[in-house]
């Protein structure tokens, strides 16, 4: 007896060699990831920084140039155009695509609706579909002559609207067909997280006599506070990086007027179009700090907010 | 349990990294490509965005050659996205060995990229190419800062074509060569009608382009205006000479309203073959687009008319040597070959571009509207080749985006005053050679 308690390992011994076994299996199922994302996201960002201060046009080798790809960034009016376009279209799409989301989850989540499951897959539909084959159907309903919209316009006796060949109202249009392919996205983030929260709070809220507006105001919207924060980044990082739709409907020209020019377009025609990779590379990075910026404030703001409620 | 786990991931990451070393891929294009042996094997790279007969005919002359050279072997490859692709395989390393280019724009570009090989020695010691046989406005074309970068191969200039129908329509004349701006507006005003009679203009007069070479310019050019000066440093569009050109173009759309608004074409893209407008601008393989549209288009073709000087300027293509290239003197073989009279003539017939060598005009019998388009050759010129869309053109096409759309308003004189001042600004930046 003795010699077989002997035998056995001290517990802690034992506890640490599993645990060291854990750690192996842990740091080898992460070495994959790492490898993916420093290959494809990690190192493109760094050599993306580092032909920022070059002249490069991909053939020759790069040539410093210093700070002079960020100066002329700034100094031209088409870029000023582009960051102007790209901030609007960003918050016009989070704005719409958050509120329109929660509102149509809430209704979603409603007791009473019948066909629950039909109406989450009708607004999830556009966002599966192919960005170009979207912006090719919208492009032909925003149609100056035949288009969909100008028809159903005339109906109500409005007069036909240029959409696409207007530069007061290009980026408009380019906002509707991102509204209607992405909020479906967030139709399904609210309806799941509408779907989790407890009913005990809206029985106590009920007994006090309080109604719709109030548990939405007082119950629903502070529990789901995590999921606006989520999808209103989601939005903002997908919305900043808008190509796929201007590039289709504008074959890469910007619109009338440059008026729905992106920042992601004015990078593409400027590296790809006119190989100046230096240059295309000072707008990633312009970008990239960009979103940086905009994504730590809005942490920020989630996480105050989250610690006032609390 | 845990060694098979460690050895199954083990596995997978060796998997990762193996699938990440392999072979470099050439190019996405139709055609297999040959593992070099004793047998010499070129790939020639054309744009599959030329006219598919086109396509046709080099395939057609890349298998003669084949037949004919065992020892020389080429395989065509007609690829998409050629404009940024190409530029793309060279720096990798994998650019065919004979690259198509289109003469006007984009040989300089590539030319400046060190992308061609100079063949002045190759045509100084060739018995087949001499550039005395070629068109002088499209040899010139492909000469580039003290270099010749390609051997032309086909060209094309511009014209108006006119539908006829609508002229019988109307009872007017057709429009004869040298005609004015004067004739050419009246003309335009009286086809610009509601043939339906709803109160809506439902047929213009002309089309507007907002692609500077098949519109704005050749007015400015036509008026003895320049689009820039012989050092190549300043642009002269604002001259006013050129200005009353752009004010007289742009009217067109925005004050005598006989050319249709971005709102009434919608998205149509070519309201000429679709019967929408009388008139446009435009070069001479259209009557081979038309074809592919309406094939019932009854049309004609004349000059572009003319303020002061009866103008016209040449765009073409032709082929050139990657400067990478191993086998650059078995790929002259075959531009030699590509740019023979016999392979010339069999270009030609097609009737979609004009041959570049001089003699094999006149052996074609050209349909009544591409002789139009060929009388003009004698009023043609090099547009002043530019080294890059970026320095020059992209000014005034992306600001003709919006002003033949007739939506916005303009104001030419401040709208244009900008656009020369950052096309300027460009120029100083990127001298053109």
């Amino acid at each position: 007896m003795e010699a077989a308690i002997s035998a056995k390992k001290p517990l802690k011994k034992r506890y640490g060699k599993l645990l060291a076994s854990q750690r192996r299996f842990a740091y080898l199922a992460l070495l994959i990831p790492v490898l993916v994302l420093s290959t494809f996201i990690l190192l493109p960002t760094i050599l993306a920084g580092y032909y920022s201060f070059t002249s490069f046009n991909m053939v020759t080798e790069p040539t410093f140039i210093g700070w002079s790809n960020y100066i002329r960034l700034f100094k031209d009016p088409i870029f000023i155009a582009a960051l102007c376009n790209t901030t609007i279209y960003m918050v016009a799409c989070v704005i719409l695509q958050v509120s329109i989301g929660l509102g149509l989850g809430m209704v979603v989540t409603r007791t009473w609706l019948k066909g629950k499951v039909l109406f989450r897959t009708i607004y999830f539909l556009p966002v599966v579909l192919s960005m170009v084959a979207v912006a090719i159907i919208w492009q032909w309903v925003f149609d100056a002559r035949v288009g969909l919209l100008n028809m159903a316009l005339d109906v109500f006796g409005v007069a036909a609207q240029p959409w696409l060949k207007s530069s007061s109202q290009a980026l408009l249009a380019i906002i509707i067909i991102s509204v209607w392919k992405f909020t479906g996205y967030n139709v399904v983030i609210f309806t799941a997280a509408i779907q989790n929260l407890p009913i005990e709070y809206y029985e106590a809220a009920a007994v006090d006599g309080s109604n719709g507006w109030t548990d939405f105001w007082y119950i629903t919207l502070p529990l789901i506070k995590p999921s606006i924060l989520f999808t209103t980044i989601t939005s903002a990082i997908g919305s900043f990086q808008a190509f796929d739709a201007v590039y289709v409907i504008t074959q890469g020209t910007g619109g009338p007027n440059f008026s729905t020019m992106t920042l992601l377009v004015y990078l593409y025609k400027h590296a790809f179009d006119n190989m100046k990779f230096g240059y295309g590379s000072a707008v990633s990075i312009v970008m990239f700090v960009i979103l940086i910026i905009l994504t730590l404030i809005q942490l920020r703001i989630g996480e105050s907010s989250t610690a006032r409620d609390f | 349990m845990n060694k098979r786990r460690t050895l199954i991931f083990c596995t997978l990451i060796a998997l990762v990294v193996l699938s990440a070393c392999g072979g470099t891929s050439v190019t996405e294009t139709e055609g297999d490509v040959v593992e070099p042996s004793e047998v010499v094997n070129l790939r020639m790279g054309v744009d599959s965005g030329m006219a598919p007969p086109i396509i046709d005919v080099l395939q057609a002359a890349v298998e003669e050659w084949n037949a004919a050279n065992p020892g020389i072997q080429v395989i065509l490859e007609v690829t998409p996205e050629y404009w940024v692709k190409t530029p793309s395989s060279f720096a990798s390393g994998t650019a065919p060995d004979i690259i198509y280019n289109t003469v006007t724009e984009t040989t300089s570009t590539f030319a400046e990229l060190g992308m061609y090989i100079d063949l002045d020695d190759y045509i100084a010691g060739s018995e087949g190419i001499n550039p005395e046989d070629f068109e002088p406005g499209i040899w010139s074309t492909a000469v580039w800062n003290g270099g010749t970068w390609v051997i032309p191969y086909a060209w094309s200039d511009l014209g108006i074509t006119y539908n006829v129908d609508m002229f019988d329509a109307a009872g007017l004349d057709y429009p004869e060569a040298g005609w004015s701006w004067d004739d050419f507006l009246t003309v335009a005003k009286a086809l610009t009608v509601d043939t339906d009679g709803d109160g809506a203009i439902d047929q213009w007069g002309f089309a507007m382009s907002n692609w500077p070479y098949t519109g704005l310019f050749p007015f400015i050019m036509s008026n003895g205006g320049e689009i820039l000066s012989a050092d190549k440093t300043e642009v002269l569009t604002d001259s006013p000479e050129g200005m009353e050109a752009i004010e007289f173009y742009l009217g067109l759309v925005h004050t005598e309203k006989v050319a249709p608004t971005a709102v009434d074409l919608g998205e149509n893209p070519n309201p000429f073959a679709t019967g929408v407008v009388a008139m446009e601008l435009t070069r001479s393989f259209a009557p081979y687009q038309y074809s592919l549209i309406n094939p019932d288009l009854n049309f004609g073709a004349t000059s572009i008319p003319m303020n002061t000087d009866r103008i016209n300027y040449f765009e073409g293509s032709g082929f050139g040597i990657n400067s990478k290239s191993e086998h650059p003197d078995e790929a002259w073989q075959v531009i030699e070959f590509l740019a023979s009279p016999e392979h010339q003539l069999i270009m030609a017939q097609q009737q979609i571009f004009f041959p570049a060598r001089t003699a094999t005009l006149s052996e074609v019998d050209y349909t009544e509207q591409m002789q139009a388009f060929l009388a003009e050759k004698e009023y043609g010129c090099d547009l002043q080749v530019v080294s890059q869309f970026d320095t020059l053109t992209s000014h005034f096409f992306f600001y003709l985006i919006g002003a033949v759309g007739g939506v916005d308003p303009i104001d030419i004189p401040t709208d244009f005053s900008t656009i020369v001042a950052s096309a300027e600004e460009a120029l100083a930046a990127h001298p053109i050679k």
